[in-house]
This record gives structure tokens, sequence and C-alpha cells, in this order.
């Protein structure tokens, strides 16, 4: 077997389940493995991430296309929102479907009208009404067979979701496996991976992961710590809390930081911060000198409030000068502005976070002017890699 | 060779659409006798099949491996060193059905097979350090999970979550806050 090409172990390798395709190929030998990185068109080095391509249609539409894809998810019209998934996924893993290429995202939402469907619009519409997509990937385990993505068990949520029909038939995954993460939909992934905490989320992002230490949780929530916990402690069983009386409990959230020392297999996340503008009023600048004692890599993950008056408070943060390659990544929050509580918010101005990459560059600017010695920074649009490789 | 089984390569194809007319034997130096036979043996059978077309591979039924009919079944059903030179042979002479019947038939060989069964099978050295193996066990034991049981997992955090959410909505909104903020 050795002897044949590498292209036809390729073409081989392509026909295999993704669980033999990635858990025994790259036991086999050396070379199997390399070729085993690359069989995947699309997918050089075996530098795989998620791409989500959301068609956003009815629920009528959606069911008549999900049956069209013959997909493994099983969809009955009337309840939508629960179904059982488990035997037809391993009818597809015993008749050798194949995990490459692209497949495709199918949200289904429960037909109010939308006002917009352009990208920002559909950032809103997954913020709003069919953010139960992404909530999918952050508390199940997600396989991806042949061109569907599979939601496991029927323990998935969607029997909570009355209303709001949510359903990724199969995603675009033009490149997947670890390392690498691609945005469009991922902002929520992302967020959930901070917000919620959810295990799943993290291995879905950092599979290689066994221990996650976790020192503290800033939470607007008192029960989000403890469902942080809850979570991290069924998929972590060794995970170490090391200062778990510093969890603080402020009020909502805008902003999160997470520092880590690793994200390989050990992945240690100093601080997770959820804090509202109104804490930062109220606290001060949030003291990230502090946490830069431990390492030099800092993640800092900030949702911009769409408010501009508000975006001025972002830059407060002060960079430790132990700090030395700093990731930004920032989102916006694009609103709906039909239906924006002007009375409240009147200066509200910036729906598509067109002020984004201004407070980027502040941000940037005030890490060079604290000393950083690597002041590598990235401010990231939907559709952009954030490289986790690098951090 | 009937010119109709010839063509079922795309190489002895192109050879004689270039050669023309002629009665000159096309040398084919990659591949045996032996091999040659079983080839034009497929070749014959199939000579009627319509030629694959090159968007073929985008058809999600190809890249099935359970797919393969009787007489196909049958007639790969030869040991290991034969079936990796039929597989060369297509792969030389350019015979897409059956590149693909011999891949498919290995790849159905590797299914349900431990990596030990699986090196056995093929003759595979493993050159990897216990360590070595170990750590790549680890990096892919995501995959190797029972699916029960990550299902289990998924299930359980799925209603710890969703009860702690019932005994209090308000984190629920958490979820929500975009909406509630505006």
């Amino acid at each position: 077997m050795d002897d044949l090409p590498t292209e036809i172990l390729r073409q081989i390798f392509r026909l295999l389940p993704p669980r033999t395709f990635y858990g025994k190929i790259p036991l086999l030998s050396r070379t199997m493995r390399e070729v085993a990185r690359s069989a995947l068109p699309g997918c050089p080095n075996g530098e795989v991430g998620v791409k989500w391509d959301n068609l956003i249609i009815s629920n009528e539409e959606g069911i008549e296309l999900v049956d069209e894809f013959d997909s493994a998810l099983d969809l009955e019209e009337g309840e939508p929102e629960r179904f059982t998934l488990e035997r037809r996924f391993e009818s597809i893993e015993r008749n050798g479907h194949v995990t490459w290429t692209a497949a495709r995202a199918v949200v289904t939402w429960d037909g109010r009208p939308a006002a917009d469907i352009s990208p920002s619009g559909l950032d809103l519409l997954c913020r709003e009404r069919i953010c139960e997509g992404f909530r999918i990937m952050s508390t199940t385990p997600v396989v991806f067979v042949h061109d569907a993505l599979v939601v496991g068990g029927s323990g998935n949520g969607f029997e909570w979701m009355v209303q709001r029909q949510a359903k990724f038939a199969a995603a675009l995954m033009t490149q997947c496996e670890p390392r690498r993460v691609k945005l469009p939909g991922l902002v929520f992934l992302e967020e959930f991976y901070i917000f919620d905490g959810s295990a799943s989320t993290l291995q879905t992002i950092f599979p290689s992961v066994v221990e996650l230490h976790l020192e503290s949780v800033v939470s607007g929530h008192d029960d989000y710590v403890a469902r942080t916990m809850s979570f991290l402690l069924l998929k972590f069983p060794n995970a170490s809390f090391l200062v778990a009386d510093e969890f603080t409990i402020t009020d909502t959230i805008t902003n999160s930081i997470i520092q880590s020392t690793s994200l390989e297999r050990r992945l240690r996340v100093t601080h997770v911060w959820e804090t509202k503008n109104d804490w930062i009023a109220a606290n001060g600048p949030v003291p990230i000198r502090d946490l830069g004692k431990h390492d030099s890599n800092l993640l800092v993950l900030g949702e911009v409030f769409p408010n501009i008056s508000a975006l001025g408070r972002i830059p407060l943060l002060d960079f430790s000068p132990m700090v030395q390659n700093i990731h930004l990544h920032f989102w916006n929050n694009a609103y709906n502005l039909a239906e924006w509580d002007h009375a409240k918010f009147p200066d509200y101005s910036d729906p598509f976070g067109l002020a984004v990459p201004k407070v980027a560059d502040g941000i940037i600017k005030a890490a060079k002017a604290h000393g950083c010695k690597l002041a590598t920074s990235t401010y990231l649009r939907s559709g952009d890699w954030l490289d986790l490789g690098q951090i | 060779v009937d010119k109709e089984v010839a063509d079922r390569s795309v190489l002895l194809k192109n050879m004689l659409e270039d050669v023309g007319e002629s009665d000159k034997p096309i040398p084919l130096p990659n591949v045996t006798g032996k091999v040659l036979k079983k080839v034009i043996t497929y070749c014959e059978h199939h000579r009627n099949d319509p030629l694959p077309q090159p968007d073929d591979d985008l058809d999600d039924t190809k890249r099935r491996s359970d797919d393969i009919d009787d007489w196909d079944a049958d007639f790969i059903k030869v040991d290991n060193d034969q079936l990796f030179e039929l597989i060369l042979a297509a792969n030389y002479m350019d015979i897409k059905p059956l590149l693909d019947l011999g891949c498919k038939t290995v790849a159905n060989m590797i299914k349900g097979k431990t990596p030990e069964q699986i090196r056995e099978m093929f003759n595979i050295e493993n050159d990897f350090t216990p360590e070595e193996e170990e750590q790549i066990r680890k990096e892919n034991e995501y995959v190797s999970l029972p699916l029960d049981d990550s299902m289990m997992l998924g299930g359980i955090a799925c209603l710890l979550y969703y009860s702690l959410c019932i005994a209090n909505q308000s984190g629920c909104q958490h979820y929500h806050r975009w909406a509630s903020e505006s």
C-alpha cells in the first residue's frame, strides 16, 4: 500500500468514514498520516476550519431542502424542533459517507418577516431569531459526516426552541479541523466559547485540550458562573479552578477578555471577564496589567457596542508590559435600527460596526504606548481567519 | 482488442487518436501481462457503459464505497498485491471507473479495522515511537469517543443547562441580551 501514489491514497481515504479517517489513518505510519492531512480538498496541510454558509429560508422551504439533501438530520414537519439523530448517523457511518468538501447550512426560522436579509441583516437574524443554530455548536457534540452536520442526540436543545426552529442540516465546510477558525457565523461560536463556557465549544475549537485550568470568572450573572462550572466539569473532570473565590458578580456583558497561556493540550484560561460599560465606569479600567504576569500572549475578544459614546471606554484597557502578542478580535453588534430604542440610546449611529477599526486602532496604540514588545493585532471582519495557531 | 474496449482507457484512446489507423502495437511498459488481461476483462464487460464525465467527482454517489455491483465485486476479489497492481494500472491507463472500484475496495477493507489490523493487512510498517503514537491517539481521541458517550455528555450538558435556564429565566436572557437591550 505504501507504493500507491499519494493521490490514490488520498482518494481511498476520502471514502472512509470520518472516525476512521481522523482516528485511525493517522496512526498507521508517518506517510499515511501526512497523506491523510492533505486528503481533504481545499485543506492544504490539514489546516481546516469551518466556514458557514447560511441559507435563511422559511420552515417549509427548509424542510423541502433538507429532504432533498437526504441529510443526516431527521426533521419532521410540524415539530421540527425535536428530532433524534443517532440511528441515522450510524447508518451514514456504516455506509461510508465522507467528511470532505463543501456542504451546506440550512437555517430555518419561524417565517416572521425579516427586516433585512443583507449580510448585516443575517447577523441580526442570527442574534435574534436563529441563534439556536449557533447554540447547537456550543452545547452539543457535532460531527461532520459527508455533507451533513450531525448534531448529537435528542437532547440537542431543540425541544426548547418552540417558535424558533433553527436547524443546521449541514454546514458549508470548506475546511475543518482545529487551529483555524473562520469567522462568518462563528462570532457566536467565539462568543459562546467565552460566555457559556461550553466544553463542547472549547473542544470544537481546541479538540486536543484535555486539561483546562480556569482561574477566575467575572460575570454579570450569578447563575452564569455555576453554569460555566457545570459545563466544564462535565467535559473536563481534571479542570482546575485555581481561584474560584474570585468570581465576581457584576451586571451584564459587553466586553470579554481571555488570557490564556496555552491553547494547546492544556488550556489555561486565567481570566474570563464579562463586564459592562457601567461596570468599567464604576471600577475603572480593566487591569490587564495584572493579568500579564504569566505569559506573553493575550487574546482579546471584544464586542463593540454600537453606541459611539461607549466606544471611547474600550481603549481604557491597560496593557501589561509582559504582553508581547496581542490578538484582537472585534465584532460589531449590528442592531436593527427599526428596533433600536432611540430614546434610551439616542447616539446610536454605527449600526454596521464601521467604527470598529477605529476602536481596534485605539487599542493597538494603547498597547504600544504601554510598551508591548510585539503588538501584533488583528481586526477580524466577518469571513476572516482567526489563526489560533499563532496565538 | 476492439477499439471500443480500448477506448475505456483515456490513455489508449488519446494514443489511438494521435497514431491513427495502425497495426503497430502500443507499448504499456508499466502494466504486466497478467494485470493487463484483467484490465481488458473489466473493459470488455463495461464496454457499453457511459464514459465518465469530468465533473463526476462532484457527484455525491461517487464518494460512496458501498455501491459496487455484483460483477465488479466478484471481479475485484483478488489478493492485495494484484489489487494494488490493478489500481496502479487503472491509474496509469486512466480508466477512472476501474480506479474508483479499486479505491472503494481498499476503503471497504479498511473500514471497521483497528490501526493494527490495517497495518497487518497491508504490510504497513509502524514507524512511530510509542510516545508519538500515544500523542497522535490523544490528538484524535475527540473523534474516537464512542458516539453514545459523547452524545450522552452533550445531552446531560443540555439538560443541565436548560434546567438552569428554567430555574432562573433571567439566565436565558443572557443569550438574548441584544434583543432585550433593544
